[in-house]
């Protein structure tokens, strides 16, 4: 499914959507997205990233479980290793 | 362990503060620091600690300084080009800093090795450049435990925390935040990195383990991340993973034995 960016028209099924700031833009998703099927849907290798949801790390075995809620605010960053 | 006079004049301005005094002087030069990996992170990270007066530290790294190191590697120069690193770090810094013993080791850590290279380490510094080497680290300090503050840094981000199961399990390890078969996109080989990007992680990765050596400041439990584009600092608390391959069989019993703690001083 396409997201849909704030800004847009006025969504028809607003109670099956749900809006949350990634890495600080406003994206719409439907309801019941888990942290996994986000990070897919944004095209990201999910090994390659960690998540950090409303302040707190998420530990990768745990993105399937959890689900998206409204306002959320998450953010996704790149594995670095270099020194 | 007794300050002599010309390390009282000599670490006045930290002795000065608080949170450092005679005692803490005093444990900086009864510390005993490993760095993993003497490149930007490492090298910079070597000249503070023992510019600082810690007593002992030990560099591993099997690289040897090449020309495109020096814009960030200041420690050394073009007469070093060739030369293992470990050794010349070493060298150095025996030099500047006759106060600290300091130990080079032309090795690469892995897991064949690391127990023996970490046990007698107080704390350690990731500095390494690859995930092997960062996972090898965490593992090993994990099953001391020792104090682990590792960084990282490519491009113009970078991030560091500290790994210390005894005071912060709920933190968990590096493998909670990064489970071994990670895939690491950025490294300063295929994005480049700037030195002064460098030098802002090595320089709050030491000040966490000068924190961590001298037992003040709230270094435990959060992942510090930094952007030098946008010029922003993110903090996010870090969470164990309970089923982490790595720490979750050393953590469980020490939870355990802090809850029997808690039992026994409620009798």
């Amino acid at each position: 499914m396409q997201s849909i960016n704030r800004g847009d028209e006025v969504m028809e099924n607003d109670d099956l959507m749900i809006e949350l700031l990634m890495n600080d833009k406003a994206l719409v998703i439907p309801k019941g997205m888990s942290l996994a099927g986000l990070v897919t849907k944004q095209q990201i290798e999910p090994k390659s990233v960690a998540l950090v949801c409303n302040g707190e790390i998420v530990p990768r075995a745990h993105w399937q479980e959890r689900v998206c809620e409204d306002a959320d605010e998450i953010e996704i960053f790149s594995v670095v290793a270099g020194g | 362990m007794p300050l002599s006079d010309d390390e009282f004049m000599r670490y006045s301005r930290q002795i000065l503060l608080p949170e450092v005094g005679e005692l803490g002087q005093s444990a900086l030069k009864k510390a005993k620091v490993l760095i993993v990996g003497v490149g930007g992170l490492g090298q910079l990270a070597a000249q503070y600690l023992a510019a600082a007066g810690v007593g002992q530290l030990t560099l591993v790294d099997d690289d040897r300084v090449e020309r495109s190191n020096l814009p960030r590697q200041l420690l050394f120069d073009d007469k070093d080009i060739g030369e293992y690193k470990s050794s010349r770090a070493r060298d150095k810094l025996m030099q500047r800093y006759p106060n600290s013993e300091i130990n080079g080791i032309i090795k690469r850590l892995s897991l064949d090795n690391a127990s023996g290279i970490i046990e007698w380490a107080d704390i350690v510094l990731d500095c390494s450049d690859n995930l092997v080497t960062r996972h090898h680290v965490n593992q090993t300090c994990v099953s001391f435990p020792t104090p682990l503050v590792t960084a990282s840094v490519a491009h113009f981000s970078g991030f560091l925390f500290a790994v210390d199961l005894k005071q912060a399990p709920d933190a968990g390890c590096y493998a909670c935040l990064f489970p071994q078969d990670s895939i690491v996109t950025k490294s300063c080989s295929t994005a480049g990195v700037l030195g002064p990007m460098v030098g802002t992680l090595a320089s709050i990765q030491t000040l966490m383990v000068i924190n961590l050596l001298l037992g003040v400041g709230k270094v435990c439990g959060k992942l510090l991340r930094f952007n030098g584009l946008e010029f922003k600092w993110r903090e996010a608390s870090l969470s164990r993973n309970p089923k982490c391959p790595v720490c979750a069989g050393v953590i469980n019993p020490l939870l355990l034995d802090a809850q029997k703690e808690v039992c026994h001083a409620e009798y």
